[in-house]
């Protein structure tokens, strides 16, 4: 899961306030929302990565991230230029009369062709923007971060803690299977899909009692420590809004209503 | 008036009619050390929990008696403020870490009290020196060894800057340097701070560090005193179920033939001089060298039979780690009870795993009764080669006793009488039988250990691996897993035991090998092993303290090897 971890550096977008990286990421999630024209989608698109290779991180780590990026797109790819309706057919690909809503024929149209280009890029955009958030941006500024915007902190707090709690209880499924496995449990391998679910109760079983009793003994560990003694709490990490910062959101929030009003009265950024 | 006053305190935990405290009464003084020991069960965790008002407060229950710490009533107080006062740190390091960097982690608790930032920034620095951290602040917690994380877990307590600190079962996960390095920060602590300590404790390093030791059993204390005192009182200790140092077990044995001793010594040196002492008295008569036989049987299959389990050339990596075994050559035969000692990280786990499949070699080849691990499931080889996890709550999951142990026997598709047929034995062996129909969850600890023992052995399987079967466990529960692992040697299987514990290595392995950095460093007959603490020492293990005694008395004639109580008993009382 290294989509969550965090690698630090010292670029610019490091160096932004996680406010301002929400505020980008809204942005973002907006803009990629209101064009469909694949034109402005693969502006979004090129200036994210742009960003991904600016913040030097090794891809090498997000392999399997891509490869599974790569299939959705071809997938959602294909789903626009067979499903999409439109007038200038380039291909018609006879099939048999039975499958219902095609009459016949894969019509394969250019505003088909567009469209998946376009969807296949807004994909990109929305995948690709998240990570580059929460893969700049330690924690603890995350969670003071949502904080500073009015969530209460016992909710990131959960939030957080669950996530770090992630690789232990894979630890925990690893240990039990393994335990399973050397009383000759293969029940997983083989068997109808019926019994395959039911093999899974000698692994869901131990796992959720221990996630349980994980969460037991975390509460009274936090507990022990004060957590919840008061109202509010302070912090060790400070978020301090820089020059930088501020400039960034204003040009960003500038940005994206202009965006919005041109989509909105002369339909910038989409197919007409 | 002490740090901490417990009156009468009875305790039961919600929907438990069964107390878990009984009248419990305790008085102890700003600085002391005190270590609280019983049988699983006893209430010493409860007991802990009621000194920060974690009960009741957050867990419920009802509660009768008074808690005083440091001049505020637990029930009158609220759970923040009692948690400036007192500290805790429990025994798994993995449940009570939670944050992504050490210096995060502890500063938790003064970010929690809405501590002004400075301050907080300086209890961190100061809680992170105290606990020999400099240096790991932007680590992440979860990538620490054991002991690092309990030196995190220490920290984070000792930054709320408490008077007391209460540790419950802190080394149990730990190895004896990990051990070693708690119990040295805790003396420290003690020092230069003046922090009083409540040590929920099994290990006898930290009897010797005490200055008194509470015995519990039930739910109530029993003994109460400065720790020679107490393990003096022979019939408490064993009430509840505590295993006393091992040289005072060596004195109860010498009392049981008449010797008269009023203070059971608890460290080698004192046991030396009363010793020298008594063998001084004799120093007219032969002193005389008795031969050490092997009080252990040694399979008479021996060395010209066939290996049951082979490594040649064994070398395993971890997929983007360490190196955690290189070059392994080893032969273990039909009926040797086998133990495998070293540090953390050493690669004893990892050469369990090999041996029944889990792990496969990187290079080189394992064979089990002559057959290729690599041409095997996991499951074919588990029809040879049992592994006794440590954690029993890892595998457990049927409703009943009967089909937890039936498991095995299902899934190697044997037909329902003989799965009946094993399920009893199995069941009878670790004496569950008569609990065949109750739920898992119900059984105490130390009886769902013994369950997954039995689940083991339902397996029939020729060859043993035990990993770390002792710990955490009261005396009673030990020697009914040894006892046990004992006789199934005995049946002719082949017993292989990876443990932190050197009494026990002793006392049941005939043959020990050492492992250090993937490597062997020693293989032989465990007198031959142990007989080299030098060595040992380079893979961070220690000889148990009877030979340490053997060691102070060589020149009265004590023979070097001696290994155990017993052997020390038999030489002093002549035979």
């Amino acid at each position: 899961m290294s989509l969550i971890k965090y690698y630090p550096g010292d670029t610019f977008f490091h160096k932004l306030d996680p406010r301002t990286k929400m505020v980008w990421l809204i942005s973002i999630f907006i803009l990629a929302f209101i064009f469909t024209n694949p034109v402005h989608t693969a502006v979004l698109f090129i200036i994210l990565l742009a960003l991904w290779v600016f913040i030097k991180i090794p891809f090498r780590e997000m392999k399997l991230f891509f490869k599974a990026l790569t299939l959705i797109s071809i997938f959602t790819f294909f789903i626009q230029l067979i499903f999409y309706p439109g007038s200038r057919i380039m291909f018609k690909i006879p099939i048999p009369t039975w499958i219902p809503y095609f009459e016949g024929a894969l019509k394969l149209t250019e505003e088909g062709l567009i469209m998946g280009i376009s969807m296949v890029l807004r994909l990109f955009v929305i995948v690709l923007s998240m990570p580059l958030v929460t893969m700049t941006t330690s924690i603890e500024k995350l969670v003071l971060g949502l904080i500073r915007f009015k969530m209460p902190y016992e909710v990131a707090f959960a939030t957080t803690t669950a996530l770090n709690m992630v690789p232990s209880l894979q630890d925990d499924a690893r240990m039990i299977m393994e335990a399973q496995k050397a009383r000759a449990f293969t029940a997983i391998e083989k068997g109808s899909l019926k019994e395959k679910i039911k093999a899974y109760v000698p692994l869901i079983i131990p796992l959720m009692v221990g996630a349980m009793r994980k969460g037991q003994q975390l509460e009274i560990a936090m507990e022990s420590r004060a957590f919840g003694a008061y109202k509010t709490r302070t912090y060790l990490t400070e978020l301090k809004m820089s020059k930088t910062d501020y400039i960034t959101i204003v040009l960003l929030l500038t940005i994206t209503f202009a965006c919005i009003i041109l989509r909105v009265t002369i339909g910038f950024g989409t197919l007409e | 008036m002490g740090i901490i006053e417990i009156r009468n305190l009875t305790y039961n935990y919600p929907q438990s009619d069964q107390p878990a405290l009984r009248e419990v009464s305790l008085t102890v003084n700003e600085g002391e050390i005190v270590v609280l020991m019983g049988h699983t069960g006893c209430g010493k965790s409860t007991l802990c929990l009621a000194l920060n008002g974690i009960i009741p407060h957050a867990i419920g229950g009802s509660f009768s008696g008074e808690v005083v710490v440091d001049g505020l009533n637990t029930l009158e107080s609220t759970i923040p403020e009692l948690a400036s006062r007192v500290g805790m740190v429990f025994q798994n390091p993995e449940t009570q870490l939670f944050s992504a960097r050490v210096i995060s982690e502890v500063a938790f608790g003064p970010e929690n009290l809405a501590l002004p930032r400075e301050e907080i920034i300086e209890r961190v620095k100061w809680a992170i020196e105290a606990t020999r951290l400099r240096g790991y602040e932007d680590r992440p917690p979860m990538s620490l060894s054991g002991g690092e994380k309990q030196q995190v877990a220490l920290a984070s307590a000792l930054a709320m800057r408490p008077k007391i600190l209460v540790l419950d079962e802190p080394t149990s996960e730990l190895d004896p340097a990990g051990t070693y390095r708690i119990f040295s920060m805790v003396k420290e602590m003690r020092e230069k701070f003046g922090i009083t300590f409540i040590i929920v404790e099994h290990k006898e390093e930290a009897v010797k560090m005490a200055d008194r030791v509470v015995l519990m059993k039930d739910g109530m204390v029993i003994c109460d005193g400065d720790p020679r005192t107490v393990f003096s009182n022979i019939k408490a200790v064993s009430e509840c179920m505590v295993r006393p140092p091992q040289v005072s077990q060596l004195f109860y044995l010498l009392s049981n033939s008449g010797l008269n001793i009023e203070k059971i010594p608890i460290t080698h040196e004192e046991a030396a001089r009363v010793i020298r002492g008594i063998l001084e008295k004799r120093s007219g008569e032969d002193l005389g060298r008795i031969r050490l036989k092997e009080h252990r049987e040694i399979s008479t299959a021996g060395k010209n039979s066939k290996p049951v389990i082979e490594f040649l050339n064994v070398s395993y990596q971890y997929r983007n780690g360490p190196m955690a075994i290189r070059d392994l050559n080893l032969k273990i035969y039909e009926g040797e009870f086998v133990a495998v000692i070293g540090h953390n990280g050493s690669g004893k786990t990892t050469m369990m795993k090999l041996i029944n499949g889990l792990l496969l070699p990187t290079k080189g080849d394992v064979l089990v009764n002559s057959l290729n691990t690599k041409d095997l499931t996991v499951s074919e080889m588990a029809k040879t080669v049992g592994y006794i996890f440590q954690n029993p709550d890892h595998q457990i999951f049927s409703f009943t006793v009967w089909d937890e142990v039936a498991f095995g026997p299902k899934n190697l598709d044997l037909p329902p009488e003989e799965v009946e047929s094993r399920v009893k034995e199995a069941l009878k062996i670790v004496g569950l039988w008569e609990m065949r129909e109750r739920h898992p969850f119900t059984l105490s600890r130390g009886q769902r250990q013994r369950l997954a023992v039995a689940s083991v052995l339902a397996m029939h399987p020729k060859i043993i691996i035990l990993d770390e079967p002792t710990t955490g466990q009261d005396e009673v529960a030990i020697n009914q897993i040894m006892t046990l692992v004992d006789r199934l040697r005995r049946e002719g299987r082949t017993i292989i035991m990876v443990t932190h514990d050197m009494s026990i290595v002793t006392k049941y392995a005939e043959r020990t090998i050492v492992l250090r950095k993937g490597e062997v460093l020693m293989d032989g007959p465990t007198r031959d092993v142990f007989l080299k603490p030098e060595v040992l020492r380079e893979s961070l293990v220690d000889v148990p303290p009877i030979m340490k005694l053997a060691g102070e008395l060589s020149n009265y004639g004590v023979p070097k090897g001696i290994l155990t109580v017993e052997e020390m008993y038999n030489f002093i009382v002549g035979r």
